[in-house]
């Protein structure tokens, strides 16, 4: 059959005059084309290097670093909806990618993103920034925001920044412009350290004072972001705590020491907030402990909302953790604040929960069975105003329609909004 | 006739020769743009030292082979403090020994001699978005 078409070819060929040479750059590029197809990477090739990492991998960290790698060659290759589609299906398949901090995972994106987009283009407007990358409590934006301050820490460009990430995004990030503040915190406190040369002088106040300084600087913005901002800076104090960086380290026992110290009530704020975001490495996943701890500090007023903030961070940290025993825990603080308590583990449940569809553990939740009848109420009652962190009316309207959702948590929904 | 028939069939000879020869070069050329680690084998390696500048563009070499005992020394002309570590970031767990566990100055440098064979991946813990990645052979 193949030499009858090449002389049928050949016959042809030679009645229309066209060369061999054209002959044989014809069929390269017909070949080319069908190789390219048939090697083209698809999810499905990624699937294979998703188990892989896996499969050859025994430790976690090792397992975490392998996807990393394979999400980061995706983004390179094919950009930045195709690595979340990625980075959502490894969530999805394997819980210590999920229970590991989803949020640092995500982060990793956003640096991710800096390098390949934003250092490339040199211009936002360049850029691509899919739906998914609000995924794991908006990561990616942390990651992402706080290289672009970093690089370049002027309260103007932060102001400027922000507003145009959140004109651009504001059908798919609704809560956007506070990330974008609290990122920008993050830049502050990072370029300080670019600063501070002199080992000497790696005090905390050396450190935290000109980046709170610039967050109180910021002025067009409200009280609210301003606080986003110093939370920000006090975020990156509190990670450097975590490993041991510039000397910092974190005093589980007392975790609100240093707070105690800061003078101005705002610093103060940010500071016991993020202390707390941190506290479950003096009271391990006990939120009854984590009250005992925050109990410790001078902040009586900020108790309620400091246990909600450690709760919340528990279920954050995995989100496919017992939350049976969580909510047993709730049970036993204050009466006053059982109600703060249990909320946040939907809270939790929101803001990390599976990409593109973060209502789904907490929904899951609702429906448990060792749930009290109030507690399903309140269950309800919060997923329903968790919703628009994530999704904007129409999407949510969707959602209610196909029936993913809780009948009882859409019309919660529907009255609040 | 014969004449004739002896042309067609060298024609025919030199199409399928030229057709298989372009395909293999084709494959040859389509197998090296889609392998899935591109990496170099570091300069300088007789010397067992390799020098890894960190630029504005990051790491330069930023993908590279080098045999086991090789020492890498970390530059800078960034300007700005500089931290390569190994994975993964902030914790460096990966390769524990494989951090400075302090900023590098711009003007220093810093060395570490890879004792171990494997797929080493690296950042600068300060700016976390320049990445890298070292193989360590036997």
């Amino acid at each position: 059959m193949i030499i009858l078409g090449l002389i049928m070819l050949e016959q042809f060929m030679s009645q229309i005059k066209i060369s061999y040479f054209t002959i044989g750059l014809v069929a390269l590029s017909v070949l080319f084309g069908i190789a390219y197809v048939v090697y083209q990477k698809d999810s499905t090739s990624y699937t294979i290097e998703i188990k892989e990492c896996a499969e050859l991998h025994a430790d976690s960290s090792s397992r975490i670093n392998c996807w990393m790698g394979v999400i980061r060659t995706v983004f390179e290759e094919e950009g930045t909806e195709e690595a979340f589609g990625v980075f959502t299906s490894v969530y999805e398949t394997y819980t210590d990618f999920s229970g590991t901090g989803c949020h640092l995972h995500a982060h990793r994106m956003g640096d991710m993103s800096y390098y390949y987009d934003y250092l490339y283009h040199q211009d936002m407007t360049q850029m691509d920034f899919p739906k998914n990358s609000i995924s794991c409590g908006y990561g990616f934006y942390h990651g992402f925001i706080e290289h672009l301050i970093q690089d370049r820490p002027e309260i103007d460009f932060v102001e400027e920044q922000c507003v145009y990430l959140v004109d651009r995004l504001c059908e798919i990030a609704p809560v956007l412009q506070g990330v974008c503040y609290h990122a920008g915190g993050h830049g502050f406190m990072m370029a300080r350290a670019d600063e501070l040369r002199d080992p000497s002088e790696w005090t905390i106040s050396n450190f935290t004072t000109p980046p709170l300084e610039k967050c109180d600087a910021l002025e067009t913005v409200s009280k609210h972001l301003k606080h986003e901002c110093r939370q920000g800076v006090y975020n990156v104090f509190t990670n450097w705590m975590e490993v041991g960086e510039y000397g910092f380290t974190y005093n589980a026992q007392s975790p609100y020491e240093y707070c105690d110290t800061v003078e101005n009530i705002e610093h103060q704020t940010a500071c016991y907030i993020e202390m707390t975001r941190k506290i479950e490495y003096g009271s391990g996943t006990d939120p009854l402990s984590a009250f005992e701890l925050i109990q410790t500090g001078n902040r009586e007023d900020m108790e309620k909302s400091l246990l909600i903030i450690a709760v919340a961070g528990m279920v954050m940290h995995d989100p496919y953790g017992d939350q049976e025993y969580l909510t047993t825990r709730c049970r036993l603080v204050d009466a006053e604040k059982q109600q703060s308590c249990f909320k946040s583990i939907v809270h939790g449940l929101f803001e990390h929960g599976i990409p593109g569809r973060e209502y789904y553990l907490a929904n899951q939740f609702c429906s448990s069975e060792f749930l009290l009848d109030v507690e399903v109420g309140w269950c309800h009652q919060q997923a329903a105003q968790k919703l628009n962190r994530f999704r904007t009316n129409s999407e949510i309207q969707n959602i209610c329609s196909n029936g993913d959702l809780s009948e009882q948590v859409c019309s919660i929904w529907k009255i609040l909004s | 006739m014969k004449t004739i028939k002896k042309i067609k069939k060298n024609k025919f000879q030199k199409l399928f020769l030229g057709i298989l020869a372009l395909v293999t070069l084709g494959g040859i050329i389509f197998l090296n743009i889609g392998s899935p680690i591109e990496t170099e084998v570091a300069t300088g390696l007789l010397d067992k030292e390799v020098v890894v500048v960190l630029t504005p563009q990051g790491y330069e070499p930023s993908d590279f082979t080098v045999p086991v005992g090789t020492k890498v020394t970390f530059t800078s002309v960034t300007g700005k403090p500089h931290w390569p570590a190994s994975n993964l970031h902030p914790t460096h767990e990966q390769y524990s020994e494989f951090d400075p566990k302090r900023p590098i100055e711009p003007e220093e440098s810093w060395s570490f001699v890879f004792d171990k064979s494997g797929r080493w991946d690296f950042h600068d813990h300060i700016r976390s978005y320049y990445a890298g990645t070292i193989y360590v052979t036997n």
